[in-house]
């Protein structure tokens, strides 16, 4: 017995000293959560189960980390818990928690209200305290901090930089739809088609229309007012010139596509081969598909550059991406024990402020890394691709856009998407058709931004 | 006859070797999770609990719901399509394979192997399929008929979900109905030819009337398959294009679990079901009628 | 005499090319199983330049092949055999005992038949999870012998009607109890709708995806929910993914070249009420 008091008093002071767990005060039983890196303070290993794996894209990456974090400690194991990864969130949650069974860690982003009262309060932790200003208020439901941020994504018009410098084009100099309309005649000058416009549901659902409600307002105050109007059933988008100007904008875009591109689940693909083998020079993506651009054609140079929706060259967001955090990392509170939620804070900690777990949540894929764009302080590690040092240069300059879509309630984007971008997008439906599709998706829906 | 009384034992103990365990399995799995359904139907209940009555509410917002009409009408359109091609086909094959050919069991083996591969699988079979190999095909030898991807226009992809259907079904119902056609008693059939009847004839006076059950059974089977499709239309087209070839079982799992609206999505459970039931009842009924008729 | 001949070649070619036709997707899917993925998007009809075996081997290890291999058959094999015990019996209580009460209940089973497992799902999760019974392959076992008993009772049902009564008084009258005449007389006869019914029921447990889904924890999982994990939300791996394909099918078909005849008039005599 008194080997044990002497462990966990050990393992306290070095928690004190390290200040890397978020250690509760009414520590239950044995094993005092160790800091990361000592091992003899736990009797038992505490299994932590983690729902998926954060993206598909990196889950070799993921799965690679758990297994070093787990092998590099004693007191808990990570247990990846795998679902297939197009099902709805809660198809896959709810049978888990009527089971008894609710992962101790989740991940997601439109859900995060839906889940507030079941989830920990990430208030006053160290990890929260780390978090770059701005990137918990997606995760702030009623002042309680529901989730902490995974990374950064932004989207844009990703472009093959050996194409436009082949059509004489500078992203830089793009100012206005007018010029973004210049450069795509450029390309085509070259015998290529000028952009890939992707109509997967996603992108035309959640990141082509928050362009729109990004730049509705310019600030998020006005924009959020936006989205009570159209909760409200008050607001009516076709009078909005700033919505106007986003639907000529899509026209543009539809003008300019490759045949390729189609609504198909599959034109993800089609598009890093599209982009990657510079038979187009633009791509409206997300810096995701990086890492399938680099293997596609691994000495290539891919940025991103805005979407300019306004007419002329000073209008609001023209020169801006947007970005945001794509996930949240939640805890369960209702059915997790102390220990796991322990477990579960260790493992982030070390993912986020050692050096060995900074290099892999923020290092290139060639290295096992994930290529997160990190957004806590006290990362050693910066991503080093074309694409990221393009994003870096907007945040460093303040041109960023906050994305309204992490306020979409649970289930309106696949409305946007499927109902009104995709008819849209393949000359089914017309502009009053989609504007009142895109105004029903809200109606009833509860404002959780406020 | 037996007295009442001497019998109850016996029949108490009868009752409890053979019907007792699987009645009460059957009530648990099936029958209480069904009621109780029912009963949230009639609540506020979020997936999670429920706080109180709503009375009709959450039927008068699911019969309000587009969505879920136009998922009734595709499921419909579905349904009889299937019907009409799943056993046109069936039928067609076993005329075929119960020809007098030394490969019929060959062709037997192969028309029949679609049946044994599960819905999720055959949907990312064909989705292979319509999205990459066919479009390949139709440019190589320059037949435009498949050149686009039919998963991608609302009415292809409707004619492509059949087809899928078709060949998985066929062959079952192939079966079933080889063995309508071998249960004819071989005087009748030669009675026939020495009467003169060619062929088509025989088919249609002879064997296709005294296969009554075995229409009956297909028919009920199709239509019982077709409306509760799920795994099918999950894997090949996941409803699109934009939701418009979303049948009702898709429909309902995406209501409930998609949207978070458990409630309305139980009750359009429900209502399914009663559409369902009906339809079935309808179908036996008129095939029971034309098998007593003959 | 020519013209049957010339009937018959014609048959044949339709026959053929039928077929040729309901086992061209397959044939693609084996093919493509051998390629590199970006040589699949190039050119899906291509034979392969390298015969890649080793998508085989990754594919088998990532989606744990012969461990969900083992739990489908385990499961399935266990349901098969418990639904035709819980089900031959209950269809001879039924068939025998004419009240009021088997009737009802001999209804009420047929009309369960058409109920969707969506009308159910939800609550069925919840019922059983609070009691903690959603985590095991048994349980599964039980909830597929209640979703399975309705149209295995309904089809011994038929047969055993036809089965004439005097052969249970004569076993009765020689001093046999109501099991034994059951297990020694009854169902040896029902041979021909066991065989449907271990056909019908094993095929869709087999290839069922929703209700495990629901049930069955991670390392229980069965095959067909094994072979969404090359499917991502973004981008696909095509040839891991046709492997994947071609493994789950596998096991189905050796087994129906193994058992054809037996399926084959399993199918069969379920079509004669």
């Amino acid at each position: 017995m008194n080997k044990k008091w002497l462990a966990a008093a050990m393992a306290a002071g070095l928690t004190v000293a390290l200040s890397a767990c978020a250690a509760d005060a009414d520590s239950d039983t044995s094993s005092a959560p160790a800091s990361s890196g000592d091992s003899a303070a736990c009797e038992s290993v505490t299994e932590v189960t983690w729902l998926n794996t954060i993206k598909i894209e990196i889950r070799d990456q993921f799965l690679g980390a758990v297994d070093e974090y787990n092998a590099a400690q004693d007191c808990y194991e990570i247990v990846i818990i795998d679902y297939p990864q197009g099902e709805p969130f809660f198809s896959v949650v709810t049978p888990l928690y009527e089971r008894g069974e609710a992962p101790v860690v989740m991940t997601a982003l439109q859900e995060v209200p839906d889940m507030a009262e079941r989830v920990m309060d990430w208030t006053g932790t160290d990890l929260a305290a780390l978090a770059a200003p701005g990137s918990l208020d997606g995760a702030n439901i009623g002042g309680k901090q529901v989730g902490i941020p995974v990374t950064a994504e932004a989207f844009g018009l990703l472009y093959n930089k050996a194409v436009l410098d082949e059509a004489g084009v500078d992203p830089e100099a793009i100012q206005s739809r007018a010029d973004l309309e210049a450069a795509f005649e450029a390309v085509e000058a070259t015998g290529r088609d000028a952009l890939h416009f992707s109509g997967l549901w996603w992108s035309l659902g959640a990141h082509l229309t928050n362009v729109y409600h990004t730049t509705a307002g310019e600030d998020l105050e006005s924009k959020l007012t936006v989205l009570d109007g159209l909760a409200d059933g008050t607001y009516s988008l076709l009078d909005d010139p700033k919505f106007v100007d986003w639907l000529d904008t899509f026209d543009l875009l539809n003008a300019y596509t490759t045949d390729s591109a189609t609504i198909a689940d599959t034109d993800y693909d089609q598009g890093v081969a599209n982009l990657a083998a510079g038979d187009v020079g633009f791509w409206f993506m997300g810096n995701w598909a990086e890492p399938n651009l680099l293997e596609a054609t691994p000495d290539g140079s891919f940025g991103v550059m805005p979407l300019p929706t306004g007419v002329s060259a000073g209008d609001y967001g023209n020169d801006s991406i947007s970005v945001g955090v794509p996930f949240y990392i939640m805890i369960d509170e209702e059915q997790s024990t102390e220990n796991e939620r322990n477990g579960a804070q260790d493992f982030l900690s070390w993912m986020l402020t050692t050096p060995e777990g900074q290099a892999l949540w923020a290092g290139p894929i060639e290295e096992n890394g994930m290529n997160f764009i990190p957004m806590y302080e006290g990362f050693t590690v910066s991503p080093s691709t074309y694409m990221s040092q393009d994003i870096a240069k907007y945040i460093a300059g303040g041109k960023t856009l906050e994305w309204m879509n992490s306020y979409y309630p649970a289930g309106l984007q696949d409305v946007y998407g499927y109902e009104g971008g995709q008819p849209y997008y393949d000359g089914v439906l017309d502009r009053a058709g989609y504007a009142s599709v895109l105004e029903g998706a809200w109606v009833g829906a509860e404002k959780t931004w406020r | 006859m037996k007295s009442k009384l001497s019998s109850f034992l016996p029949q108490t103990k009868r009752f409890a070797i053979f019907a007792l365990i699987p009645l009460a399995i059957f009530g648990v799995v099936l029958v209480l999770p069904f009621i109780r359904g029912i009963f949230l139907t009639f609540t506020n209940w979020d997936g999670f609990d429920f706080d109180r009555l709503v009375g009709f509410d959450n039927y008068a917002v699911a019969v309000q719901d587009d969505r879920f009409w136009s998922a009734m009408l595709v499921t419909f359109g579905y349904v009889i399509a299937s019907l009409i091609a799943v056993n046109l086909v069936g039928f067609g094959l076993a005329l075929l394979v119960t020809a007098p050919l030394r490969s019929s069991n060959v062709f037997r083996t192969f028309f029949f192997i679609p049946n044994l591969i599960g819905g999720v699988i055959l949907g990312l079979i064909w989705q292979f399929i319509f999205g990459q190999a066919l479009p390949t095909m139709s440019d190589n030898f320059g037949l435009p008929f498949f050149s686009d991807n039919w998963l991608l226009g609302p009415t292809t992809a409707f004619w492509a979900m059949v087809i899928v259907t078709v060949w998985q079904m066929g062959g079952y119902m192939m079966i079933i109905y080889i063995t309508g056609l071998m249960s004819i008693e071989k005087d009748v059939l030669e009675a026939s030819r020495i009467d003169g009847a060619g062929p088509i004839r025989t088919l249609l006076s002879i064997k296709i009337p005294l296969m009554a059950q075995a229409f009956t059974i297909s028919m009920f089977l199709t239509i019982r398959n077709s409306f509760m499709a799920y795994d099918l239309n999950l894997a090949l087209t996941g409803g699109g294009p934009y939701r418009t070839t979303e049948l009702i079982s898709l429909h309902v799992f995406k209501e409930a679990f998609g949207f978070g609206n458990f409630a309305s999505g139980q009750s359009q459970a429900v209502l399914m079901f009663l559409v369902i039931a009906a339809a079935a009842l309808t179908q036996v009924v008129l095939s029971k009628r034309a098998e007593v008729q003959r | 005499m020519n013209k049957s001949r010339q009937g018959k070649r014609i048959l044949f070619g339709v026959g053929a090319f039928l077929s040729l036709v309901y086992v061209f997707p397959f044939v693609l899917v084996v093919l493509n199983s051998f390629k590199e993925r970006m040589s699949i998007r190039a050119d899906p009809i291509a034979l392969p330049e390298d015969w890649l075996w080793q998508n085989y081997v990754e594919a088998a290890d990532k989606m744990e092949y012969f461990q969900s291999l083992t739990n489908s058959v385990l499961i399935t094999v266990s349901s098969v055999i418990a639904i035709i015990v819980t089900s031959s019996m209950l269809a001879y209580y039924l068939a025998r005992t004419k009240n009021r009460l088997s009737s009802v209940t001999f209804l009420v089973l047929v009309a369960s038949m058409i109920v969707p497992f969506q009308a159910l799902m939800i609550p069925f999760v919840g019922l059983f999870g609070n009691a903690g019974l959603l985590n095991s392959r048994a349980m599964l076992v039980f909830f597929y012998v209640g979703f399975g008993v309705a149209l295995s009772t309904f089809l011994y049902h038929g047969f055993i009607s036809n089965i004439p009564f005097e052969l249970d008084e004569a076993a009765s009258m020689d001093g046999a109890s109501d099991f034994m005449i059951f297990r020694r007389i009854i169902f040896p006869m029902l041979s021909p709708v066991t065989a449907t019914v271990a056909i019908v029921n094993g095929l869709w447990i087999w290839n069922d995806f929703l209700l495990p889904s629901l049930v069955l924890s991670q390392d229980n999982r069965t095959l067909p929910l094994r072979t969404y994990v090359f499917y991502g939300s973004y981008t696909s791996d095509y040839g891991l993914a046709m492997a994947g394909l071609v493994l789950s099918v596998v096991p189905i078909i050796l087994f129906y070249f193994i058992m054809q005849r037996q399926i084959i008039s399993g199918v069969s005599a379920g079509a004669v009420k």
